[in-house]
């Protein structure tokens, strides 16, 4: 076996052993806390007998160790329990739930990226003029604002003094067929119905965007930093002197080492966008995980927090093991270093 | 940048919105009644009995007996009825030519079928009839039969929560379950579809986001002119979101569930009014009976007294006095009884009374509230600001949901008083006076008392039993004063039902009637369809 492939081999059997002992501290956990779910789903005046039999239906009955394998043999055939707020089949709410906050980050997390570089690179390139220093002034405001209050900013600004964009849900059309992916604007790619795709898009950019803003003016102000600490370099000074121009010595030769540490960064942004999309999500009417989840806690649903919380955990670890293999692309000294 | 660039680019940029401007949503010329909700609702009416869930099937269900606003009971689903003289035997007529949404004709069979499943899943509203039906029986096409194993004289009443199913479709869609050759009994199919024969029929059940809902034009009772052409109930409560659609016209109604700055804010609109109706909430300072120092009955009077009501109803707007131990807007709740009222006389007068007059400084008072409803840590502030006066030490904590139900079950951890809202289920006081005053719903949060009161719970008992309404309601009021004596809950408000609504274009019959000064009795959800009417 290659080195390379034993190495990410390693990575996998490490985020697997990762992904069980998470599984087991958040089932722990949910189940350690005080209240009683079957008594808090059914109500006060439910009998005893039929909160009883929830308690079986749920497994509470068994001591702890053997609710947690048989938990862990369910989850491994696909099944994540029954939702008490719901009433339905976990699985069934992650596969409504999960794509709308995937198709939500990923877009944030586009959004991130490509504005929080160039953004970086523009205040690089007006390096000590008023507009760096604004941008610079901007991008510190971004990231000690909250997304929730760009929500609202975004709400008011968009949704009351100009409404040109729709403030609610994931589409204002009516979805006749089953979704293939579940996230809209794919799907629809997917049937040629551009219609649709375009209904659902218009309804992403405020939610996507309010979410994207806090890790936008972080990888901002990383890019900056970075491509100005490189710019001293000699060999950017060389080919500054051999006539290159400026706009190729900065997105060819500065941007790429300059990028590294931005989109290290992103792997990290992605847990915090889960987090963060769950106010994002209530502002917006949006049905995603986020909202779920908390939902979830607070009513004390112990499969779909635990449902939720290892997906968010895969979903981390899946975004590490992408940024590791990105960077790698980016900069073969790394290829190279993981070679040795 | 040349003048003519500067002016493309503009025009590019207009465009390019003007694109966007008509995805602004629903507007009141579709007829659409667009309101808000905590969160989608359960579609099956044997599942949920959530605010939601409720304003759901009252538009997309028909109840066996149906109740209107002011607290007739006409028929609904039955057309007429009959009960034994021992009152444990109901005689329904099922009333003919009624359709449910896919055509069928509703018969005394899917009556059946609907008590059957409800008690065998056992959740929603199965509470109000379980133990307490003993037998349902068709005996003929159009009648069905229903005998109690005891009398119970809200019973009727109760039957206004009891939505009929379609029997065939459900059992038509049925997956693998726990219930023998009936599996799931339709529970994964009714999760996404309705079995309804309510004015209205599920057209999209977006989960944790809406529920969209059309008229149904082949409705038996028909509809007035200006009622909505669908409803759509959105899982949205964020304050600013609500606040802006409801400028923007993009929303009919409010939830219940809005701070009191939102409710002022909007009421200061033009076209948009506030209403707000008790709906048989009653908020309480529930108290432990059988925890120092509030296990002395004395002791409860005088904080009793020592609440400065009126101060409260200025923070807590559109709130309600009590003057009974339930509310009054419930039949039998009575404003007729002698109450309490703040009076720091009379305060000090029955502390000097109480066991721990002269150990106050050692005692300490717990009041809880609970954190997800951030309002009420100003209530138990002011009640430890206004014991203080009484010289009693007030320790205010704030409990999680799931940790004060978890509390409430055992008698050592429950606090000595936490501030609750109990909701009615039915339309008269028994409910209140059932859950929160009676020994048998001791250990559950409705009632921490953990203390019976066996002449109390005889009074509940025999006026439950009693099947003559008036005879009911003088047993209401012969226990509400026992309680009075007693006083082991402390009422605080009536907690109304409150709605910001689009006054401009919309009617709305509540409305109405309290305008032409009827009283609107619990019961029928306020977000009946059928009572709203574009103008």
């Amino acid at each position: 076996m290659g080195s390379s492939s034993f190495f990410a081999f390693k990575r996998v059997l490490w985020s697997l052993a990762a992904l069980v002992g998470l599984s087991l501290l958040i089932f722990t956990l949910s189940r350690i806390i005080p209240g009683d779910p079957a008594r808090m789903a059914l109500g006060p005046r439910a009998t005893e007998e039929a909160v009883q039999e929830l308690r079986h239906e749920l497994r509470l009955d068994r001591p702890l160790p053997l609710q947690y394998v048989s938990w862990l043999a369910s989850v491994l055939k696909g099944d994540f329990g029954l939702s008490l707020m719901t009433m339905r089949s976990v699985t069934q709410d992650i596969k409504i739930f999960l794509p709308a906050t995937l198709e939500l980050v990923l877009i944030a997390a586009l959004i991130q990226l490509i504005f929080g570089i160039l953004l970086g690179v523009l205040s690089t390139s007006c390096q000590g003029t008023w507009l760096d220093y604004l941008l610079r002034i901007t991008a510190y405001l971004g990231v000690v604002t909250p997304s929730f209050v760009f929500a609202i900013l975004f709400m008011l600004l968009f949704g009351f003094l100009f409404p040109v964009l729709p403030v609610m849900g994931r589409t204002s059309v009516l979805l006749q067929l089953p979704p293939i992916t579940g996230m809209l604007i794919a799907d629809s790619l997917l049937r040629g119905d551009f219609s649709t795709m375009w209904n659902a898009f218009t309804h992403l950019i405020l939610p996507a965007t309010a979410l994207a803003m806090n890790g936008m003016s972080q990888l901002a102000r990383i890019t900056r930093s970075a491509m100005v600490d490189n710019l001293g370099k000699d060999y950017i000074v060389m080919e500054a002197a051999q006539g290159i121009s400026r706009k190729k010595i900065f997105f060819h030769y500065l941007l790429r080492p300059s990028i590294i540490p931005a989109v290290s960064v992103m792997a990290l942004q992605v847990g915090s966008l889960f987090g963060n999309a769950f106010l994002v999500e209530s502002i917006f009417n949006w049905p995603g995980l986020s909202r779920y989840g908390v939902q979830a806690m607070l009513f004390k649903d112990l499969n779909a927090v635990s449902a939720v919380v290892c997906i968010i955990g895969c979903v981390f670890i899946i975004a590490n093991i992408v940024v590791d293999i990105l960077v790698a692309v980016i900069d073969p000294r790394i290829r190279l270093k993981a070679g040795e | 940048m040349k003048r003519t660039g500067i002016f493309t680019r503009a025009v590019f940029v207009f465009c390019f919105l003007s694109l966007f401007a008509s995805l602004a949503g629903a507007t009141p010329e579709d007829r659409i009644v667009q309101y808000t909700g905590s969160n989608t609702p359960q579609l099956d009416p044997a599942q949920g009995t959530d605010r939601t869930s409720c304003s759901a099937y009252a538009n997309i269900y028909d109840p066996l007996m149906f109740q209107d606003y002011e607290g007739n009971l006409e028929g609904g689903v039955a057309e007429s009825w009959n009960i034994s003289d021992d009152g444990l035997t109901y005689t329904f007529a099922i009333r003919k030519g009624i359709r449910f949404h896919n055509g069928d004709e509703l018969t005394a069979e899917d009556v059946l079928f609907s008590m059957e499943r409800l008690l065998a899943i056992k959740r929603g509203f199965s509470y109000l009839f379980s133990g307490l039906i003993k037998n349902v029986a068709v005996p003929s096409e159009n009648t069905v039969v229903m005998e109690l194993s005891k009398p119970f004289g809200p019973f009727l009443k109760t039957l206004a929560k009891f939505y009929i199913v379609n029997k065939s479709e459900v059992l038509a869609n049925l997956k693998d379950g726990n219930f023998g050759e009936r599996k799931d009994y339709g529970m994964n199919w009714l999760m996404n579809n309705d079995a309804g024969s309510g004015p209205y029929k599920v057209a999209e059940m977006a989960h944790n986001q809406h529920l969209y809902a059309v008229k149904f034009p082949e409705y038996w009772r028909g509809f007035k002119p200006g009622n909505p052409e669908g409803f759509r109930l959105l899982a949205l409560s964020e304050p600013v979101t609500v606040r802006t659609m409801m400028l923007r016209k993009q929303l009919e109604f409010t939830d219940e569930y809005q701070p009191v700055e939102t409710y002022h804010s909007l009421q200061k609109t033009e076209g948009i009014d506030v209403f707000s109706i008790s709906n048989g909430k009653m908020l309480y300072l529930s108290l432990n009976n059988a925890k120092a120092p509030t296990d002395c009955p004395h002791f409860r009077k005088a904080i009793s007294y020592a609440i400065d009501y009126d101060s409260l109803l200025k923070i807590f707007a559109w709130r309600s006095h009590p003057k009974a131990p339930v509310a009054v807007s419930l039949i039998g709740g009575t404003k007729d009884l002698p109450y309490y009222t703040y009076d720091l006389a009379k305060a000090k007068e029955e502390l000097a009374k109480s066991r721990y007059a002269d150990t106050l400084d050692k005692q300490i008072m717990e009041i809880a509230w609970i954190a997800d409803v951030p309002d009420r840590e100003k209530l138990a502030l002011a009640f430890q600001a206004t014991f203080a006066d009484l010289g009693i030490n007030v320790e205010v904590t704030k409990e999680p949901w799931a940790k004060f139900v978890d509390q409430a079950s055992r008698k050592e951890d429950t606090p000595n008083g936490a501030t609750l809202t109990i909701a009615a289920h039915y339309s008269e006081a028994g409910t209140l006076l059932r859950s929160v005053y009676h020994s048998s719903s001791i250990g559950s949060y409705e009632n921490m008392s953990w203390k019976a009161y066996p002449e109390v719970d005889d009074l509940i008992d025999a006026a439950l039993r009693e099947t003559n309404e008036q005879e009911r309601i003088k047993k209401y009021i012969e226990a509400q004063k026992l309680i009075v004596e007693n006083q082991p809950h402390i009422p605080i408000f009536e907690e109304p039902e409150i709605h910001a609504y689009q006054s401009g274009y919309l009617a709305w019959e509540p409305v109405e009637l309290v305008n032409a000064g009827k009283t609107i009795v619990p019961g029928l959800d306020l977000l009946y369809m059928r009572g709203i009417q574009f103008k």
